[in-house]
């Protein structure tokens, strides 16, 4: 009688394809994982590089706290000029703000802060911690110096993995010492303004 | 009784287990629909246009300006001169990101939209170039009639 039995062939077959199915139903995400990972970090870097490029901070003083106070006090930075006639000035990035910046960033508290106000932190809604790093150079790609000291090249060390990097075209409201181009032997200040780039990398 | 062609019941069982599986898996993995890789790069572009139209439309600068590269245009034999200082100007920008650039003036001249290219940005673009634009309130008698605002089209390819 042969009724309602599996044959040894059957099992063996049914096994074997259900192992296969169950390793590429698991593996097949895993596939795409680095892709989705790299669209991720893409989001967060332009988001920052747009949060400090066309954004003056808040408050409207935030460029004011010091290293001992950015425990306490509630801020977002943002590089962009605010003129109180024409409102947000996009792009015309503050020397003032962007030392304050640095200075936030070199200090291994305010860092964190600076992290969590620019929600770079979403460990506290389960997610990830995203390291950054800013920096400000000009168009022959070296790091701006004010008064012979570097403007911007902080935040986290810079790793050899994946880093995901968004570019900003962005001009200062003073003059830096190394703004300039060499055309044709002549230095020369693009648009008569100092033009820099903001580089802004992101990974985790 | 003929048993040719008929479903036993434990491979039954199976079957229906198997597409059970099937389908629950399917349900249960989340579909991420999200831009390509390549997208972004076109976005980091398109910024990098935009930012490039910002600065250099400086109203307090002269010929390297977009106003006045406008006003100081010069055009002759179906040719559109942009000032040195502007030309340089831009390309010293455009060699940095490194890209491409094509630049168009548009504007409207009484009854019809006519198109300028400048002569030293009249490569034509790659298939997947970017383009981005920005309204100058500009006149140029000589070379651009009637026009009054002007559209500065600039395609950026790598």
């Amino acid at each position: 009688m042969e009724d309602g039995k599996l044959s040894l062939d059957l099992l063996m077959g049914l096994s074997i394809f259900l192992f296969t199915f169950i390793f590429v139903a698991n593996f097949l995400p895993g596939v795409f994982a680095d892709v989705r990972n790299e669209i991720n970090l893409a989001n967060q870097a332009y988001r920052i590089s747009t949060l400090l490029v066309e954004d003056p901070g808040y408050s409207s003083s935030w460029y004011n706290i010091t290293e001992d106070r950015c425990r306490t006090e509630e801020f977002r930075p943002g590089l962009a000029v605010y003129d109180l006639e024409t409102g947000v000035k996009y792009n015309n990035l503050s020397v003032e703000k962007i030392q304050a910046f640095a200075r936030l960033l070199n200090n291994t508290t305010c860092i964190e802060r600076v992290r969590f106000y620019l929600g770079l932190n979403l460990s506290t809604l389960g997610g990830q911690v995203f390291r950054f790093n800013v920096s400000l150079k000009n168009l022959a790609g070296d790091l701006v110096t004010y008064n012979r000291s570097v403007l911007l090249n902080h935040g986290d060390k810079i790793p050899v993995t994946q880093v995901v990097r968004f570019e900003r075209i962005v001009y200062l409201d003073k003059w830096a010492d190394n703004c300039n181009v060499t055309i044709e032997g002549q230095n020369v200040a693009i648009a008569d303004r100092c033009v820099a780039k903001l580089e802004v990398s992101v990974w985790i | 009784m003929d048993l040719k062609g008929q479903t036993f019941t434990l491979e039954g069982v199976a079957a229906s287990l198997l597409i059970l599986i099937a389908t629950y898996t399917i349900f249960q993995s989340t579909v991420v629909m999200s831009p390509s890789w390549s997208e972004f790069n076109n976005i980091q572009l398109k910024q990098l246009g935009y930012d490039i139209l910002r600065v250099i439309d400086n109203p307090e600068a002269v010929n390297s300006s977009l106003r006045g590269m406008i006003g100081n245009l010069s055009c002759g034999d179906g040719n559109y001169y942009a000032p040195a200082e502007f030309s340089q100007n831009l390309s010293a920008l455009l060699n940095a990101l490194p890209a491409y650039g094509r630049v168009e003036l548009i504007w409207f001249n009484g009854s019809s939209i006519e198109t300028a290219v400048l002569f030293n940005f009249s490569k034509n673009p790659t298939p997947n170039a970017v383009r981005v634009s920005r309204l100058v309130a500009a006149s140029n008698d000589n070379c651009l009639p009637n026009a009054k605002i002007v559209e500065v089209r600039l395609t950026l390819w790598r």
